[in-house]
């Protein structure tokens, strides 16, 4: 009995406006907003190229200094063709990737260790509460100081940079564990590895490939700017060497290229995150 | 902190005190009246409208208590935030004292259900709030503070931050901070909801003794019959959505009321007609139903 | 709260097992004293670096630039932050430049600020504002986009203006984001700082870092380093004092 709720009814003399409450459009985000906001966006950024080239075209302001859109895209050109860009890239990728490599190899099992056993986290407490908040690079003359320019005082960088971040990240998993979990194993007698593959494990996984996210950004940061202030090759050896001959147009690409590159690995990774979440539920 | 404070006075019917009416403007001594009120929401995901108050037509004379009473959804809170001014697009009219809501104005005051008061501000802050946005001089903000904290029974409180007071004085507080406005018109949207059912009849006995201090016209939603049977000159019973009047009720319970009232074969008879109005016995839809079973 | 003992214990009986360790072979010649100086050499050395008159300009130095940097970050990352999170038009508008510079790691801006700037001071205040800006606007904006929509009502039944309203609800409520981004933009500073001057600037803290590590006075670097992250660190503490002063109103810290 009574009326049936909410169904539009037949049109009607009497006229009908919409309420609006709060002042403001109400009720959840619509597809039509959405799509205006990136319309919105899109336009912002094409206004602003324009002007950032009309700028630098009327001359304004030196054309090299501004390095407006034009010449930032012939300079691209020119470094991929030359294969500069690349060589250059694969320099500063190759000290982050062997940075990180080291950086999980040694954090992981320490880090599990540390969520395992409390006495393990508390004895490097020392260690990691003065060092985890404080960006690393800041120790980049040390490095220089003693291995000299080049490779590995950049690596050895990326590598204290990503291990706080996984070896933080993994304790702090493996330590919130479901004791739940735990117990369910013990009460079946399983064995250590048996435990160790089925819970902690997949427990473990999505911490593990939060602290490879945040040591992959920050190492990228950290290896960029170390190669700035001291390196013969690499992006930030190319920012610096660019910056300092004026040749604006390849700094901006070079900058382009290490946020595209970050970016990326920060996508890519969240995405592996979201397969593993799919995973976890299958084991 | 203990549950509600104690109380300041006994609710023993007070002889000889005369409730004090606000002075009304003459007009026709209606302080609101609702015309064939209709409100329309649209709904962007069905890409329909969904009418959610259909036709709703009531008055309430100045000074007195009108309670709206219905199911849920059948647009009691919609109603109250058009008087409020907070939604507008509405069709039909909303006219206080004499002139149509076109938007909030200094002569409608609101009390919200869940806890509206600024946090990071003393009792004393919250109750200012509204004086300072309507810009009265400090000296007589400070002035009715005062004396409202007083009136709602919160005195020694001035200086506890919200989260320091329990459910019911945070309620105080809200209707303070409503009152020191001093509105015309005060709407209340189910205060004493989230309150744990003794405290609200508490509550209840106290916003009746606070009323017949500062008698201002209430427009008050309630989903309890018995809270509004007690608090009301008026039931305005609505069905379910779209929302329309099923009955208005006068109740004709005499003043000043006590929560003892409630006990009373008379009060019992009221709340009873209300709710037959609202579930009527036996299956049969009522003559009076409002629109047709489809 | 024997648990929190036994910890402390372990912590500070695995660091002073660990200082002796590293005075220990340092003193026995297993590590060279050119590459790692004892604790104890840097302690000494730390004291007369400190007080001389060559360090107090460089702390000046550095600490003028922070500050400054720090005080444009907050004095246009506040009210942008806020107007981003106000109006949802200005935020599509203005979100892209964000996220593109976000993305940037704002040190390696360095080169082209020095381009636009020039060498010295200004060119790290500018750093320093670029590495506080960012973390200050996005925290602003996601505080004033989480404001309790019922207090925004209850301004609006009051008839309070915009203006008011902002000033009066969105401000207080975004406070303890306020902070946080601080945090993060004290954090970013210090590095922007540091690394600023060893790059580009011949005063300040980073500088004095740079020269004694590339002439291998050691000693005086470690003393250098290890006065950077005692700043550091009081600056933090700084703002947890004032994050517990303002948020007596929270549930659960009163007083």
């Amino acid at each position: 009995m009574g009326p049936i709720a909410g169904v539009t009814r037949a049109p009607d003399p009497v006229p009908r406006g919409v309420a609006v409450l709060d002042g403001r459009a109400a009720g959840p985000p619509s597809r039509e907003r959405h799509w205006a906001r990136v319309g919105l966006g899109a336009a912002s950024v094409l206004a602003g190229l324009f002007l950032w080239e009309a700028i630098g075209t009327l001359g304004l302001i030196n054309r090299i200094v501004l390095s407006p859109p034009r010449d930032v895209a012939a300079a691209a050109v020119q470094l991929v063709r030359s294969g500069e860009l690349a060589m250059h890239v694969g320099v500063s990728l190759h000290e982050l990737v062997v940075g990180l490599t080291l950086a999980v190899a040694v954090g992981l099992p320490m880090g599990v260790l540390a969520g395992w056993f409390r006495r393990v986290a508390w004895v490097l407490r020392p260690l990691t509460g003065a060092f985890y908040a404080t960006p690393i690079i800041v120790f980049a003359p040390l490095t220089v100081a003693w291995l000299g320019i080049g490779f590995w005082d950049k690596a050895i960088l990326v590598f204290l940079e990503g291990f706080f971040q996984v070896f933080v990240t993994v304790s702090a998993g493996v330590r919130a564990l479901d004791d739940a979990w735990l117990r369910v194993a013990s009460a079946f007698a399983a064995r250590p590895a048996f435990t160790f593959r089925t819970v902690v494990l997949p427990g473990a996984v999505p911490y593990i490939l939060v602290g490879v996210r945040l040591a992959t950004g920050r190492g990228l940061v950290t290896v960029v700017v170390a190669e700035l202030l001291a390196s013969t090759a690499g992006l930030g050896w190319m920012v610096a060497y660019y910056g300092q001959t004026f040749k604006i147009a390849n700094v901006f690409v070079v900058l382009l290229v290490t946020a595209g590159l970050g970016v990326l690995a920060d996508a890519g990774i969240r995405r592996l995150e979201g397969h593993v979440e799919q995973w976890r539920a299958t084991v | 902190m203990s549950s509600s404070g104690a109380p300041l006075c006994d609710l023993r019917p007070s002889d000889g005190v005369e409730a004090r009416l606000d002075p009304v403007t003459a007009d026709d001594g209606l302080a609101l009246r609702v015309e064939a009120l209709g409100i329309d929401y649209w709904l962007p995901r069905l890409g329909q409208s969904l009418r959610a108050v259909d036709g709703v037509s009531f008055d309430a004379e100045a000074g007195s208590f009108v309670s709206l009473v219905g199911p849920s959804g059948c647009g009691k809170t919609s109603i109250l935030n058009a008087a409020a001014g907070l939604l507008t697009g509405f069709t039909g009219r909303v006219i206080v004292h004499g002139r149509p809501v076109t938007g909030p104005g200094r002569d409608r005051a609101l009390v919200f259900q869940q806890a509206a008061l600024l946090p990071w501000r003393t009792v004393l802050g919250n109750v200012m709030y509204g004086l300072e946005c309507h810009r009265v001089s400090r000296p007589e903000a400070r002035r009715r503070t005062q004396e409202l904290i007083q009136v709602v029974g919160l005195a020694g409180f001035e200086h506890h931050y919200p989260h320091e007071l329990s459910g019911g004085m945070q309620q105080r507080v809200n209707l303070a901070r409503a009152l020191a406005v001093d509105p015309r018109l005060l709407l209340m949207d189910e205060p004493f909801a989230a309150l744990d059912a003794q405290t609200r009849e508490y509550m209840q006995g106290e916003l009746t003794r606070i009323w017949s201090i500062k008698r201002k016209t209430v427009l008050f939603i309630t989903h309890q019959i018995d809270e509004a049977v007690y608090l009301s000159d008026r039931v305005v019973v609505l069905s379910a959505r779209p929302g329309r009047i099923k009955a208005i009720v006068d109740v004709t319970l005499p003043r000043p009321r006590s929560l003892a009232l409630k006990r009373t074969e008379k009060f019992l008879e009221f709340e009873r007609r209300v709710w037959d109005l609202i579930e009527p016995g036996g299956g049969q839809p009522p003559p009076d139903a409002g629109g047709a079973v489809r | 709260m024997l648990r929190a003992n036994e910890e402390r214990l372990w912590t500070v009986g695995a660091l002073t097992a660990g200082l002796l360790v590293w005075e220990g072979a340092v003193r026995t010649g297993v590590i060279a004293t050119s590459f790692l100086p004892a604790p104890s050499a840097i302690l000494r050395a730390a004291g007369p670096f400190y007080a001389g008159a060559e360090m107090r300009e460089h702390l000046v130095a550095s600490g003028l630039e922070f500050l400054i940097g720090l005080a444009l970050a907050v004095a246009a990352g506040v009210p942008i932050g806020v107007a981003i999170g106000w109006s949802p038009c200005l935020d599509a508008i203005l979100a892209p430049y964000l996220a593109a510079l976000y993305a940037v790691p704002k040190l390696a801006l360095l080169p082209i600020v020095i381009v636009w700037v020039g060498i010295g001071l200004w060119s790290v205040v500018v750093v320093v504002f670029l590495a506080g800006f960012f973390p200050i606007v996005v925290n602003l904006a996601t505080a004033v986009r989480s404001v309790d929509p019922t207090l925004l009502r209850v301004a609006r039944s009051l008839q309070a203006g915009e203006l008011r309203t902002i000033w009066t609800v969105v401000v207080p409520s975004s406070v303890p984001f306020f902070l946080a981004g601080l945090r993060l933009a004290v954090i970013g500073g210090l590095v922007a700082v540091v690394v600023g001057e060893m790059y580009a600037s011949k005063a300040g803290i980073g500088y004095l870092v740079a020269v004694t590590g590339a002439t291998l006075q050691v000693t005086k670097m470690f003393a250098a380093v290890l006065g950077l992250t005692l700043s550091g660190l009081l600056a933090l503490w700084a703002i947890d004092r004032t994050q517990h002063r303002v948020e007596r109103w929270r549930p659960g810290r009163s007083a």
